[in-house]
C-alpha cells in the first residue's frame, strides 16, 4: 500500500512535469522518466536504434502520458510525431519499465516477400537490439496485406494464452513496422479440472438447435467475455477453459469457452 | 427502364458528401437465431459510429432489422460505410460470376436478402470514390469480391506519389467476431489519434487477435485521412499535437 502511494506521488510528479515544452530529437540513451522514478526506456534512445538518421529529422518528442492499454495495464506512453504534426513512432512501457509497445507509422509497402526463416531472423535481431528477452518456442509467421507477422504465443504450463506473447510485424523488406508484447494477470487455475468429455457434453447441450460440435476440446487461458462482452481497460485476468469449437446450422463457425473446472459459459465467439 | 429509373432514385437519394451509414446485422446473430446471446454486432456498430462521428461524418444507417436491404442500398452512396454482417462469394447473375457481398438483417436468422457490387454500382454511378470502406465480414478482403470496385476504389495498395482518397477494409476467409471487435477498436482508435488509414491499419495489426481468426486486408491510399471534408481536421479531443 505504502509503496504504492509513494509510486502514485511520482506519477503525479511525472505527469506535471509533462508540461515542459516539447524537445527537438536527441538520441540520447539516459531513461527519460528516470527522474521522476520510473526506469522507462527513452523513446529518443529506441528512436535512435530502429529509425535512420532521415526518419529521425524534424521529429519532435511530445510530454508523455499515463494511459492504460486495452488489455487495462497501466502504461507510459512516449510519442514522436514529425513537423506536420502526425505522430511517427510511439512506445508504452510498463510501469516496470517493460516495454509492451512499439508502433512505427508510415513504414513503406514493399512488394518483396520475407520467407517464414527470414521473418524469424528479422525479427530476432530487432528484439536483440532492443534488448528485449528472447521468446521461447517457434513461432508463427502470417503474411497479412502485405506485412508479415510473427507470433510467440505465451504458455503457461504448457497451455496457451490466446492473445499474450510477443509480435513483430515487418514489411516485405524486413523492416520493423512494429512490435508488442502482451502478458495478461491469469486466475488461480480449478483444483480440479473436469475432464475434456465432460467438456464435450456440457458444449453439446449448450450448443443452439441445429448446432454441431465437432473436434477436440482444447485448454487455454481465455478472457470471460460472457454476460457483459468483452472487457475494455479493465485488467480482468484470464481464467483456464476448456474451448470447443462448432458449426451453427447455417455452417457458421463458433467456439464456446467453458470454465475448466466447472464448465460453466465463459465467453463464445463465431465467425459471421 | 429499371436501370433509369434506379440511376434516378440514386440521384435523388444520395446523401450529401458528409454522410457516413454504419449498418449491422444483430438478428442472424441474436439468440433466437443461434441460441446464444451476442452483443458483438451491436460493439462493432457502435465503435463505428463513435469513430466515425469523431471524425467529422454525419453518420446515419441502422442496426438490427432496420438494416434492410432497401436502407443498405440507399447508405451505401454514402462517402463514409461501414457493415457488420454474414459475407461470401455469392452468384451474381449479371454479372455471371462468383462476387463478394453481404446480407442484410432484415430481421430474418436465414436467407436476408443479399447485397452484390452491381446492386451498390448502379447506386454510385455519378458519385465520387467513397472515402473509407469498411466491410466488417467474411470474405470480402479477397480478390474475388468486386465490393471495392462498386466504391469506386481499385484494389491496390498506394504509398507516395499518386495515393486515392479513399480506403477500403475488409476480411479474407472467414473472420470472427471477437478478433475484429479488437482489431477494429485498434483501427478507429488509431484514425482518432490522427494516423493516416494505411497507418491505422499497420497499428491495428499490432494488436493481440487470433490470426487463425482474421486476415484482414485493404485497398486504396496509405495515407489517406478518412475525415468528412469540412472537418479541416477530425475531432481529436485535443489528443493531436499541431
Amino acid at each position: 500500500m505504502c509503496k504504492s502511494r509513494w509510486t502514485l506521488a511520482l506519477l503525479v510528479g511525472l505527469v506535471a512535469a509533462c508540461g515542459a515544452p516539447s524537445t527537438a530529437i536527441a538520441p540520447s540513451r539516459a531513461p527519460m522518466a528516470n527522474g521522476a522514478g520510473l526506469n522507462i526506456q527513452s523513446i529518443t534512445a529506441i528512436a535512435a536504434g530502429i529509425l535512420s538518421p532521415m526518419e529521425l529529422r524534424s521529429l519532435v518528442a511530445r510530454p508523455f502520458t499515463l494511459v492504460r492499454g486495452e488489455s487495462g495495464e497501466q502504461r507510459v506512453r512516449q510519442v514522436l510525431v514529425g513537423a506536420d504534426g502526425v505522430e511517427a513512432l510511439r512506445v508504452e512501457s510498463a510501469l516496470d519499465g517493460s516495454l509492451r509497445l512499439i508502433a512505427k507509422s508510415g513504414v513503406a509497402l514493399e512488394s518483396a516477400a520475407l520467407s517464414e526463416s527470414a521473418a524469424i531472423a528479422r525479427s530476432l535481431r530487432q528484439l536483440l537490439r532492443l534488448g528485449l528477452e528472447m521468446p521461447g518456442g517457434g513461432p508463427e509467421v502470417r503474411s497479412t496485406a502485405g506485412r508479415t507477422l510473427v507470433m510467440w504465443t505465451r504458455e503457461v504450463r504448457g497451455v496457451p494464452v490466446p492473445g499474450d506473447g510477443t509480435r513483430v510485424v515487418l514489411n516485405g523488406s524486413g523492416e520493423l513496422v512494429g512490435l508488442a508484447i502482451e502478458e495478461s494477470p491469469l486466475a488461480t487455475p480449478p483444483a480440479r479440472l473436469a475432464r475434456s468429455d465432460a467438456a464435450l457434453r456440457a458444449a453439446t447441450a449448450l450448443a443452439p438447435s441445429g448446432a454441431i460440435v465437432v473436434g477436440t476440446p482444447g485448454l487455454a487461458w481465455v478472457l470471460p467475455t460472457e454476460g457483459s462482452g468483452e472487457p475494455v481497460g479493465q485488467r480482468v485476468p484470464r481464467r483456464l477453459a476448456w474451448c470447443v469449437g462448432g458449426v451453427l446450422r447455417d455452417g457458421a463457425a463458433f467456439e464456446l469457452q467453458l470454465d475448466a473446472g466447472n464448465l460453466a459459459l465463459l465467453g463464445w465467439d463465431g465467425a459471421p | 427502364m429499371v436501370g433509369a429509373v434506379l440511376l434516378a432514385a440514386a440521384i435523388t437519394l444520395a446523401p450529401p458528401a458528409e454522410s457516413a451509414a454504419v449498418f449491422a446485422n444483430r438478428t442472424a446473430f441474436a439468440e433466437t437465431c443461434t441460441g446464444t446471446a451476442n452483443t458483438l454486432p451491436d460493439q462493432l456498430a457502435r465503435q463505428a459510429r463513435t469513430a466515425l462521428a469523431a471524425l467529422g461524418w454525419e453518420v446515419g444507417g441502422a442496426v438490427g432489422p432496420g438494416f434492410t436491404r432497401r436502407a443498405a442500398v440507399a447508405g451505401a452512396t454514402s462517402a463514409a460505410f461501414y457493415v457488420h454482417s454474414h459475407g461470401d462469394l455469392y452468384w451474381d447473375t449479371k454479372s455471371d460470376a462468383r462476387v463478394g457481398g453481404f446480407r442484410a438483417d432484415a430481421g430474418l436468422c436465414l436467407g436476408a436478402p443479399i447485397m452484390l457490387p452491381s446492386d451498390i454500382s448502379v447506386m454510385r454511378r455519378g458519385v465520387p470514390s467513397a472515402s473509407l470502406v469498411y466491410i466488417s465480414s467474411c470474405h470480402n478482403g479477397e480478390r474475388a469480391s468486386r465490393l471495392p470496385a462498386a466504391f469506386g476504389i481499385a484494389q491496390r495498395k498506394v504509398q507516395g506519389s499518386g495515393e486515392p482518397d479513399s480506403f477500403y477494409v475488409s476480411y479474407v476467409g472467414t473472420a470472427w467476431q471477437g478478433a475484429a471487435l479488437r482489431f477494429e477498436r485498434a483501427f478507429w482508435r488509431a484514425l482518432l489519434d490522427g494516423l493516416t488509414a494505411g497507418a491505422a491499419f499497420d497499428r491495428a495489426l499490432l494488436v493481440t487477435f487470433d490470426p487463425d481468426h482474421l486476415n484482414p486486408e485493404w485497398w486504396g491510399g496509405y495515407a489517406h485521412l478518412p475525415h468528412a471534408p469540412s472537418a479541416q481536421l477530425p475531432d481529436l479531443g485535443g489528443r493531436r499535437y499541431v
